[in-house]
């Protein structure tokens, strides 16, 4: 069964501190050595379970049309404008560069002093100066819909991601699923490669060194360093008729191994990559989610069906791994871990049981806690004090007595005070989520409701600030505790919220400005 | 159809010589156009339908002609500050070279030329050509410059010769008579210029552009949709006090358009309705905003552009505004009973309301800002009774600003016409009623006995002049008009100045090649 992924929260990785969580998303963790994940596969092939059992476990979702933040200003693409608002932070003064036609993605580098469009229509990027609005336009290969771009901002890669919901322009002639093209933002030069079919995801070493693309049946590691970058692919499977679809590959941070998690497979395929070494390591039957721990020594794999977690030695990934049961009468399927890696929370979004489990590392105790439904997505506040747990409108083992039967829910739980929880009925269906730096507040957005939801993590009280129209996406300006949402209007709006002044100031029609001459 | 037989002759001379007809003269038109006063300082400027000309009555009851050149005035206005008028007129003009009377002259070479008068002490001191569709001008805060622009509303016709830009506004500098025209869009008919006087901002359909008042440029042009199909017209639009913002409202549109003229950029701001009206308090350094469909007054700040109510018991349509204060009423549909008049404080916010008798049509202040006087129109719903006696009738509502205080006077007859007066001695109302023939002078500290003075002849209109005087204008074929001095309610006359310039023949006044 096909399965479009819904929500995710990668709340330890605060690099990038907005998520969206709309269906049908590509899965991909936008931090460096974290991880990609595709559960846009059959889930069929996995597990021996019920058929509850079966499914995937549902993690991240990556959206092309968020705004991008820097600290000192925001960038909306308008695709239908073929131009780029720049929003000053916290003026609000708007002013619109040109880019290339139909720019469906914009980021910005870390060190905000550049932002990047991929200009789809066009088949180009455009490299933004964030101060000046200097553009320099580079051509890339036909047939892309999404963009990556590395940590220091230097390098960016447009590739075709087959479960983005992005629609391409028409194009003429051949076209290949197997090609990336990787643009040097500094040098402005463009280099076309392949890759291996079906390219499912991008990612870059912390240095920016090395650039890893998983496809169905490759990983392609790219010396960045190199005066002329090649892809150095590496088989991931034996099979050479049938091989198992990677679902999830994970990089770590210092960019010497990539874990590959495949459909159906009790083994972890581990790459050595510069010596391109492929080896397999044990895992638990039905391994449903691989991560990182916050200090990049340790991989941790959870085995659903195995009910264990398997914990490996980053210094010696081939080394034999620790294993740490789970509660036998439970099925987590996914973890999360605390900032301080101190903790991880245990939950599945494939049983549709409303319970989650602690887990701390020094102990390795496990506590089952029960919830008021079933789990969507758990994410942690910056701090590692709060948990969010985002619950389905599905109602899996919720009794129909329950307030929150048929009803979409959101629980905050204070992790330092006895996991005290509030749980929150919500309207509809969250559709993005957002924390500020600092951890001391939550923010998220409903589908067709026109309220930015202001969660307090010290006091686990929310509050509703009105805006003017249905948000679409949110965020947090970087490095500060000023919100965002971008909402419905056919001209362009953004509001900013400052939970400090309670101030909300809103910006309409900034799609006009394209049209402004003088 | 006037008849002037010549026993009305009231010149000392004969000036009807040449008339046909053994002394008998029709004329098409009236001797003079009490509705089109026009009070400067050098005095008051009558057109004459009759022939096309003008004439200017002094305060001492002389009158002068002013001399066109042979041109028939269209239309006239005053400068902002009120030293000169602007005349727009016409000549006839004949492509035949030889022709030097109009019956020489065939039809089809026969042609109307348009010209623009500025004008003081009844002598034309400037010449200049604009475009003849431009009907109607604004000028500068310092009177120097003006533009001219279509007013298509209040257009009698378009006079076409060729053909005509309508999206062309036209910019004078009134001091040496050069002109600009530019490009301003489709029914360009909202012009505002910052305080400084530096620039311009003219509205037009879907778009607002940006004119320097030194070189007469266009410097930004702003628009306000991308979609071609929309069409947004611009109601109307006023700048902040530091002339960087212009706030502009947009028919039928709960959109609040905010152009930065400085950075270059756009703001809607949303609004809750659609606004009635738009104006900007420099004193309170805020934009306040009445509805008719909301009982409320938003107040706009220039900071953050943050909307603050002040609740209302129902919808204005109107503001009227004193140095710390405005006052809100409505003056929309008569079908809506609302008679209230609102005093919105600005230093405490505070909203202090006036039940009048009957609803709102027009507000006026007093110099002091201690009065506000109204002109009350009858109600849809006139009830029975008392009530329905004076709700069925026109009415003067007085408000004490200072005491607080409001009275509603019935009137006999409609008004047609209402002028403040403010002294040492007083403060009052100068109200002119239909049918009657006294001027009532009603004192604002004691409003409920009006004096009556006595005029010869019935009103038709009152103003006021720079001098502190007020004229009045008469239903006198020949042309009357009395000048009153409210110190002491003197009242002098000037009269038959209408006749002046009647002798017309048809040489053409300026020849071909010489216009």
């Amino acid at each position: 069964m096909k399965r479009t992924l819904s929500l995710f929260l990668i709340p330890s990785l605060a690099a990038c501190s907005d998520y969206a969580m709309r269906e049908g998303d590509a899965a991909f963790d936008t931090g460096p050595g974290g991880s990609w994940d595709n559960d846009g596969g059959d889930g069929a092939s996995a597990g021996d379970g019920g058929a509850g059992e079966t499914e995937p476990e549902v993690e991240d979702s990556f959206f092309a049309m968020s705004p991008a933040a820097t600290t000192a200003y925001l960038f909306v693409a308008n695709p239908d404008r073929d131009t780029v608002t720049r929003v000053a932070v916290p003026s609000l003064q708007v002013i619109t560069a040109e880019v290339g036609d139909r720019p469906i993605a914009v980021a910005t580098t870390s060190d905000y002093r550049k932002a990047v469009t991929f200009n789809e229509a066009a088949d180009s990027v455009s490299v933004i100066d964030a101060e000046t609005l200097t553009v320099h336009e580079i051509g890339v290969r036909g047939n892309f819909n999404s963009m990556s771009l590395s940590p220091d901002g230097r390098w960016v890669i447009c590739w075709h991601d087959p479960n983005s919901d992005e629609e391409e322009s028409s194009s003429s002639g051949a076209q290949s699923y197997n090609e990336i093209s990787l643009v040097d933002t500094e040098n402005l030069t463009h280099t076309p490669m392949v890759v291996g079919f079906n390219p499912r995801g991008v990612q870059f070493t912390a240095d920016s060194v090395s650039a890893v693309v998983a496809s169905d049946a490759y990983v392609a590691v790219i010396d960045l360093t190199a005066a002329s970058p090649a892809p150095m692919r590496i088989a991931i499977s034996e099979d050479l008729i049938d091989p198992p679809l990677a679902e999830e590959v994970l990089l770590t941070p210092d960019g010497r191994f990539a874990f590959v998690r495949q459909f159906g497979a009790e083994e972890l395929t581990v790459i050595e990559l510069a010596e391109a070494r492929v080896e397999r390591v044990a895992v638990g039957a039905n391994p449903t989610d691989l991560d990182l721990t916050p200090d990049g020594l340790r991989a941790v794999a959870v085995a659903r069906d195995a009910k264990e977690l398997w914990l490996y030695d980053l210094a010696d990934p081939f080394a034999e791994a620790a294993v740490v049961a789970l509660p036998p009468t439970e099925s987590f399927g996914s973890v999360v871990m605390s900032p301080d890696g101190s903790r991880g929370l245990l939950f599945s979004t494939a049983t549709q049981t409303s319970r989650y489990a602690s887990w701390e590392l020094a102990t390795d105790e496990i506590t089952v806690r029960s919830l008021v439904k079933p789990v969507r997505a758990i994410g942690l506040s910056p701090t590692g004090e709060t948990a969010l747990v985002f619950h389905p409108k599905d109602n899996g083992d919720t009794p129909s007595t329950s307030a929150f039967y048929n009803h979409w829910a959101l629980t905050m739980i204070d992790l330092t005070d006895d996991f005290f929880a509030n749980p929150l009925l919500l309207p509809d269906e969250p559709i993005g989520f957002a924390h500020s730096d600092d951890g001391e507040r939550g923010y998220f957005i409903m589908e067709d409701q026109p309220w930015l939801e202001v969660l307090e993590y010290q006091t686990l009280l929310y509050e509703d600030i009105a805006l003017k129209s249905n948000p679409v996406h949110v965020g947090v300006v970087p490095e500060s505790t000023l919100a965002w949402a971008s909402q419905e209007h056919d001209l362009g709006r953004l509001s900013f919220y400052d939970p400090d002044s309670g101030d909300l100031q809103t910006i309409t029609g900034f799609e006009l400005n394209s049209g402004i001459e003088y | 159809m006037i008849t002037l037989p010549l026993a009305l002759v009231l010149m000392g001379c004969n000036p009807w010589d040449n008339l046909p007809d053994n002394g008998q003269y029709t004329l098409d038109a009236p001797l003079w156009d009490p509705g089109s006063a026009v009070a400067i300082e050098d005095g008051i400027y009558f057109t004459q339908p009759s022939n096309g000309g003008l004439v200017r009555v002094r305060t001492d009851g002389g009158f002068d002609g002013v001399d066109l050149d042979g041109a028939e005035v269209v239309r006239t206005t005053p400068t902002a500050d009120g030293q000169r008028l602007v005349v727009w007129d016409r000549y006839r003009t004949c492509k035949d070279p030889e022709a030097e009377k109009i019956e020489d002259c065939d039809d089809d070479e026969l042609g109307w030329s348009y010209e623009v008068s500025i004008v003081k002490d009844a002598a034309v001191e400037l010449v200049t050509e604009i475009p003849a569709h431009l009907n109607r001008m604004v000028f500068t805060p310092d009177g120097s410059i003006a533009v001219a622009y279509l007013d298509y509303d209040s257009a009698e016709d378009i006079p076409v010769d060729g053909v005509v830009d309508l999206t062309q506004v036209a910019f004078i500098d009134l001091d040496t008579g050069a002109v600009a025209s530019i490009s301003a869009g489709f029914s360009a008919n909202n012009i505002i210029f910052s305080l400084d006087g530096s620039r311009a901002v003219v509205l037009s359909r879907s778009q607002v552009i940006v004119v320097d008042l030194e070189t007469f440029e266009k410097t930004v042009e702003f628009p306000l949709t991308l979609d071609n199909d929309q069409q947004v017209d611009p109601t109307s639009a006023a700048l902040t006090p530091d002339g960087r913002y212009a706030l502009i409202t947009v028919a039928g549109s709960k959109d609040l358009y905010k152009l930065d003229l400085d950075v270059k950029a756009i703001d809607i701001i949303s609004l809750d309705a659609v606004p009635a009206r738009l104006m900007v308090s420099p004193s309170l350094d805020r934009t306040l905003l009445v509805y008719n469909t909301e009982a409320r007054v938003d107040l706009l700040d220039h900071d953050l552009f943050n909307l603050d109510p002040q609740q209302l018991d129902h919808g204005v349509s109107e503001m009227v505004e004193g140095e710390s204060f405005a006052l809100l009423y409505y003056g929309g549909s008569a079908y809506n009973n609302r008679m209230d008049i609102y005093h919105l404080d600005y230093e405490s916010l505070e909203v202090t309301e006036y039940v009048m008798g009957n609803p709102v049509e027009s507000l006026q202040l007093t110099a002091s800002r201690a009065f506000a006087v109204g002109i009350l129109r009858p109600s849809a719903y006139s009830g029975s009774g008392l009530d329905g006696y004076q709700a069925s009738r026109y009415g003067l509502g007085v408000v004490d600003l200072l005491n607080q205080e409001e009275v509603s006077l019935v009137l006999e007859s409609p008004p047609v016409g209402l002028a403040l007066v403010e002294d040492d001695g007083g403060a009052y109302a100068l109200v002119l009623l239909e049918g009657r023939s006294d001027l009532l002078k009603v004192d604002l500290r004691n409003p409920s006995q009006p004096i009556s003075l006595e005029l010869e002849i019935p009103p038709t209109g009152i103003g006021a002049l720079p001098d502190g005087r007020f004229f009045i204008t008469h239903a006198s074929g020949l042309g009357l008009v009395s000048f009153l001095d409210p110190s002491d309610d003197s009242i002098s006359v000037a009269s038959g100045f209408a006749v002046l310039g009647l002798q017309t023949d048809d040489t053409l006044p300026r020849l071909a090649g010489q216009e």
